[in-house]
């Protein structure tokens, strides 16, 4: 099985070119940067901050910005016609999210819940979209980052067709503690309850209290009021 | 441009990538094995979709098998010549932008639908996908007949229960095989009567 976190992608360049280290100087001026853009506020972007349990935007409210989660941890929740709720996703820094408005979504799809204290920078569309077309290093690390997702929301898919209930926990912790991501891996877990990781797999409460029990008996994750995780967790998605 | 039969394979799992695809006419069926386990139908593809694209970011094997599902014609490109369209024209960029955005979104509902609904409301929801019905459109569309293991494989359930959901579907006028699989609007009376008894 497969562990994609999509930061693990997010920093490679999409051409050759790009990853030199003498910056090119375009004819255009002043030189976008990046990580400036997605750093700072600006024309039709701005800093908001939000409070864990606090709501970023609600399924069916109008789409009409991109968000970039600078800091924190967010959750996707959706509810079904027969209001059921699944959470769909658990994204942390580097990700965006309410990015189906670009796709001409008029419509929030899902529900976007703060899971701790987060920073995110609200892209007004019409500037997502300038920046797009007009920048190519942003577009370059959009798409990027959208070859990433599309792959993990794809293995997300898969586990739940075929992996166990505590297979899918396993992955799930790994990839929330950024299993796999580049640089000095986050060990420890934002704050999210037995619950919220029951509606990710698709169980119930109980039997992921169960598992989770048996990992840390079996000295895959560690908690003292925050949770870890140790690498040793991966024997339990790798096992057949 | 290369034309393919039905059910050709157009790639395997683990070749390695160097191309990207792009239907111009038939469609593609994506699957994925993994180490013990049965193959899972992760994607049906139809004109304007890509496929493949994970080599231009730098995956160097194929992460999925592809295979025709009908007659297809579809375009090949190479991975640096995308690279290069990609920088030189918005068009292109626009395109693999928006296919991504919306390949996210119908895997992210395919995973929220396995969380949420029975398997016979999948299985409906999974039929009016296929036929682009599920945000309306004409009363009876076409499809290419897929196999019950496929849409067990993409409902997560048994051939059986399809079989069994298939059948009763037929029964209700909702679906017809002719040759083709005639998909019907009114499919989506499936979807409202689970709705109805919740409510009740």
């Amino acid at each position: 099985m497969l562990l994609v976190s999509s930061q693990s992608r997010l920093n490679m360049r999409l051409t050759p070119q790009a990853g030199r280290t003498t910056p090119k100087k375009r004819a255009k001026s002043p030189v976008f940067n990046v990580e400036r853009f997605l750093d700072s506020a600006g024309v039709g972007r701005k800093i908001n901050k939000f409070q864990a349990n606090e709501t970023l935007f609600t399924q069916g409210s109008p789409a009409n910005s991109v968000m970039y989660l600078q800091e924190g941890g967010v959750k996707l929740t959706v509810v079904n016609e027969s209001g059921k709720e699944a959470v769909v996703a658990i994204l942390g820094p580097g990700d965006f999210l309410g990015e189906g408005c670009l796709a001409g979504e008029l419509l929030c799809m899902a529900t976007a819940m703060a899971i701790g204290p987060t920073t995110v920078l609200t892209i007004e569309k019409d500037e997502m979209t300038r920046a797009l077309h007009g920048e190519h290093e942003f577009s370059d690390r959009f798409i990027a980052y959208m070859l990433a997702r599309n792959l993990r929301v794809q293995q997300d898919l898969i586990d739940q067709l075929f992996n166990s209930s505590e297979k899918r926990l396993a992955r799930t912790l790994l990839l929330l503690a950024r299993y796999g991501a580049p640089g000095q891996p986050e060990k420890t877990l934002p704050k999210i309850s037995q619950e919220t990781l029951a509606e990710m797999i698709g169980t119930t409460r109980s039997r992921v209290n169960f598992f989770m029990n048996k990992f840390r008996k079996l000295g895959f994750i560690e908690y003292n009021g925050v949770i870890r995780v140790n690498n040793s967790l991966l024997n339990i998605v790798l096992s057949d | 441009m290369s034309e393919y039969a039905d059910n050709q394979e157009i790639y395997a799992q683990g070749e390695p990538a160097t191309t990207l695809f792009f239907i111009q006419q038939g469609g593609v069926r994506l699957s994925t094995q993994t180490k013990g386990q049965p193959s899972a139908t992760t994607g049906i593809l139809g004109v304007h979709d890509f496929f493949g694209e994970l080599c231009l970011a730098d995956y160097p094997y194929r992460m999925s098998k592809a295979v025709a599902l009908s007659a297809s014609s579809i375009r090949i490109i190479k991975k640096g010549d995308m690279l290069e369209l990609l920088r030189r024209t918005t068009r292109a960029s626009n395109a693999l932008v928006s296919y991504l955005l919306s390949s996210v979104k119908r895997y992210q509902d395919h995973v929220a639908d396995l969380l949420t609904s029975p398997a016979e409301q999948r299985l409906a929801r999974v039929l009016l996908r296929l036929a682009h019905l599920d945000k309306g459109g004409p009363a009876v569309v076409e499809i290419p007949v897929v196999s019950h293991q496929v849409l067990a494989e993409m409902v997560g359930t048994t051939r059986p229960r399809i079989n069994l959901f298939m059948n009763r579907f037929r029964e209700e006028g909702y679906i017809n095989y002719d040759g083709g699989l005639e998909v019907r609007q009114s499919l989506r009376k499936v979807l409202r009567v689970e709705k109805k008894s919740t409510a009740a």
